[in-house]
């Protein structure tokens, strides 16, 4: 844990510091490229641009120019004799020759002057030398911060505040991702492990990691390996007893198949073909729903529910049509939907048929079927005697059984619900048991819906 | 040569049909036999994929594998069979509920399969279903009904044997009948259900990919086609669409 406490101590350091040596360096740059003009620079530039223009012969010009600003200047040469001075300099210079500085060393470049201090309100002294080394002196007031008057488009104003605050949107960009990137991957695995991908492990890059992350990544495999290893020899033993109680099953449906042959049918014999029968599928229902649990090989593909459901109705007509139970089906429209036709199409003709054995004698099972934007409602109501209120949770379990009256006759082996609830489940849907209120068991299956455009 | 094999074969009325069956649970494959016999049937029985291997060699008129066996599996065996023999019509005893055998099974060119433990009433079905297709059809036909035609291939019904581009098309019995049912009515919807009853004799169970797989093996088999590809109507069943030469 101390690890990643100093680890983010040192990212949010190292963040603090790109932001002070980042800022510092781009006003810096910004200085020096003159794209931002500070205070103490002001005169220093100021200075320049009139050597400059008096150089161009612009002085007149720029003099007006800086003028309507409030400023006022004077350039001198090496001897101090004036070559240009602003009207309102006049006076002053006259009054105080002794402010001006002493003459300066002819070495001195251009770009390392020296500046005199003002009187009052923003007056300096700039000795500034031109490309071939001759001196000058310039001699500014302002009534104004200088740097303000100087032509600088507003949006350098800015530009410091813009830098610093890109700077820190950087700075903690990087210790985000630092942070939540391992996180990430973690609830990456996590959630594949929840889905059922039993072999999904954290990621080595993140499971490496010397830090608390990294030992929740370890804790995690160490934790899917157990329940995968412990699932799997479940599924195997399930697998061995299945394969082990066969091998004698199928010798006893073929004795008795001989027995008949050689001594005519008899019901005994009868009995031993529809008790092994039933075992035998009873066997095969909880290697299903084994197999449902442990290793899913579901095939998603946009299906179109209404054949399915008009496929499952048909299906369970046909198997009762010597009776006088119905089946009424209201479809509404119902876009495609993503799912494994055998495996959907087996969870719905579960129920169907179990509705269909319950629903009383001369009376229907209803069938409906209705989408909202985001998902799709399928329910089937029958019109028998219901199922106890405590019992209707239970009801997916399996070989639950809410009364021993409700089993004896059916064939049914109380895993059908289960193995309905599980498929469902694996389409990320839910169903769920009610009772109606003029009696019976309503049934209903809730099934995300595609998006659009995926069709 | 085929022909006349195959006369003798079929051609002779009430033949006592000769059934390779290979087992490793001796007692079961023991009542098997008894059962077979009882119906008529001539039937050899072997407990491993070698001697199951070494058996098919000489003549028989069916071969029904376990695909567990030992020294040799049933796959195995069948492959082997497979190389030099795509004739001899082979249903295999899988494990239920073991989908991956089954589909590997058909794929490997079995004709049919039954999960075990199995009825033997239902085996008897199967096979009686399959040794009824490998039956010549009414033999005063034997001129142009015995020829069927579809795009580039083309099936004499009379010898079962196919081609395609005039370059013989090696098929097993039931991809034979497949493909014989889909180009009898060639650019029509048949059935999965269809299919099922015709040709393997039952009704199409809920997890019964069977068909598929043949269908898939013919796919295969029918890809050098320039004119002919089935097609799958999604839930519904198969065509087989011929493209008419512009």
């Amino acid at each position: 844990m101390t690890r990643l406490f100093l680890k983010i101590v040192g990212l949010l350091l190292l963040a603090n510091f790109l932001v002070v040596a980042g800022g510092y360096g781009l006003i810096k740059w910004l200085e020096r490229e003159q794209l931002l003009i500070s205070p103490h620079q002001a005169p220093q530039i100021l200075a320049e641009h009139v050597l400059d223009a008096w150089e161009s012969g612009d002085i007149h010009h720029y003099a007006h120019t800086l003028g309507e600003h409030g400023t006022a200047f004077a350039l001198l040469d090496e001897d101090r004799e004036p070559l240009f001075v602003m009207p309102a300099l006049r006076r002053f210079l006259k009054k105080r020759p002794a402010l001006l500085p002493p003459p300066v060393p002819r070495h001195h470049q251009r770009g390392h002057d020296h500046k005199h201090r003002m009187i009052k309100r923003a007056q300096f002294t700039i000795t500034i030398s031109n490309t071939h080394g001759d001196l000058f002196y310039v001699i500014t007031r302002s009534r104004h911060p200088l740097h303000s008057l100087l032509p600088q488009p507003t949006w350098r104003r800015y530009v410091p505040w813009v830098a610093v605050a890109l700077t820190m949107i950087l700075a903690s960009s990087l210790i985000s991702f630092y942070i939540t990137r391992p996180i990430r991957s973690l609830r990456h695995t996590t959630q594949s492990f929840g889905q059922w991908d039993l072999s999904a492990r954290v990621e080595p890059k993140v499971a490496e990691r010397q830090d608390a992350i990294g030992e929740l990544g370890r804790d995690f495999n160490r934790m899917a390996q157990r329940l995968d290893d412990t699932l799997r020899s479940q599924h195997q033993l399930l697998r061995d007893i299945s394969h082990e109680l066969r091998s004698p099953l199928a010798r006893i449906q073929v004795a008795s198949t001989l027995a008949e042959q050689k001594a005519g049918a008899s019901s005994e014999l009868q009995r031993i073909d529809l008790e092994t029968q039933r075992l035998d599928s009873l066997i095969e229902a909880i290697l299903r729903l084994t197999r449902l649990n442990d290793m899913p090989d579901l095939v998603f593909e946009s299906l179109d529910m209404t054949h399915l459901i008009q496929e499952v109705a048909r299906d369970a007509r046909y198997e009762y049509q010597n009776t006088d139970k119905k089946i009424a089906l209201d479809l509404g429209m119902i876009p495609n939907i993503s799912a494994d036709y055998e495996h959907l199409s087996s969870a719905l003709e579960n129920i169907v048929r179990n509705a269909m054995y319950y629903t009383s004698d001369a009376s229907t099972v209803h069938i409906s079927a209705h989408a909202t934007d985001t998902r799709l409602e399928i329910s089937v109501t029958d019109a028998g005697p219901g199922v106890p209120e405590e019992d209707l949770q239970r009801l997916f379990e399996p070989f639950f059984r809410s009364d021993t009256s409700r089993n004896e006759k059916t064939g049914s082996n109380g895993v059908g619900l289960a193995i309905t609830h599980r498929i469902i489940e694996l389409h990320a849907g839910q169903v769920a048991a009610r009772n109606a209120k003029a009696g019976g068991l309503i049934i209903t299956i809730h099934l995300p819906l595609l998006r659009k455009g995926n069709e | 040569m085929a022909d006349a094999l195959f006369d003798r074969l079929i051609g002779v009325p009430m033949t006592q049909h000769h059934l390779l069956l290979a087992d490793d649970d001796t007692v079961l494959a023991e009542l098997l036999a008894e059962y077979l016999q009882g119906e008529g049937f001539k039937v050899t029985l072997v407990h491993n994929g070698e001697d199951a291997l070494a058996a098919s060699k000489s003549l028989k008129d069916m071969i029904i594998l376990d695909i567990m066996m030992p020294k040799m599996d049933g796959l195995e065996v069948l492959k082997a069979i497979r190389q030099h023999d795509t004739d001899t019509p082979v249903i295999m005893l899988t494990a239920r509920g073991d989908d991956i055998d089954r589909i590997l099974g058909l794929e490997l060119g079995a004709d049919d399969y039954m999960p075990k433990p199995c009825n033997p009433r239902e085996l008897l079905a199967r096979i009686k279903a399959i040794l009824r297709r490998a039956q010549p059809h009414e033999k005063v036909s034997h001129t142009l009904s015995d020829q069927l035609m579809a795009g580039d291939l083309h099936m004499n019904l009379h010898n079962r044997q196919a081609s395609l581009k005039d370059q013989a098309l090696v098929l097993t019995q039931t991809e034979f009948d497949i493909l014989q049912l889909l180009a009898k009515s060639a650019d029509t919807l048949i059935t999965k259900q269809t299919l099922s009853e015709e040709i393997l004799g039952r009704k199409l169970g809920a997890y019964d990919r069977s068909i598929d797989v043949h269908i898939s093996n013919l796919r295969r088999k029918l890809s050098d086609s320039d004119l002919l590809s089935i097609q799958t109507v999604r839930g519904s069943g198969y065509l087989l669409k011929i493209q008419r030469m512009s």
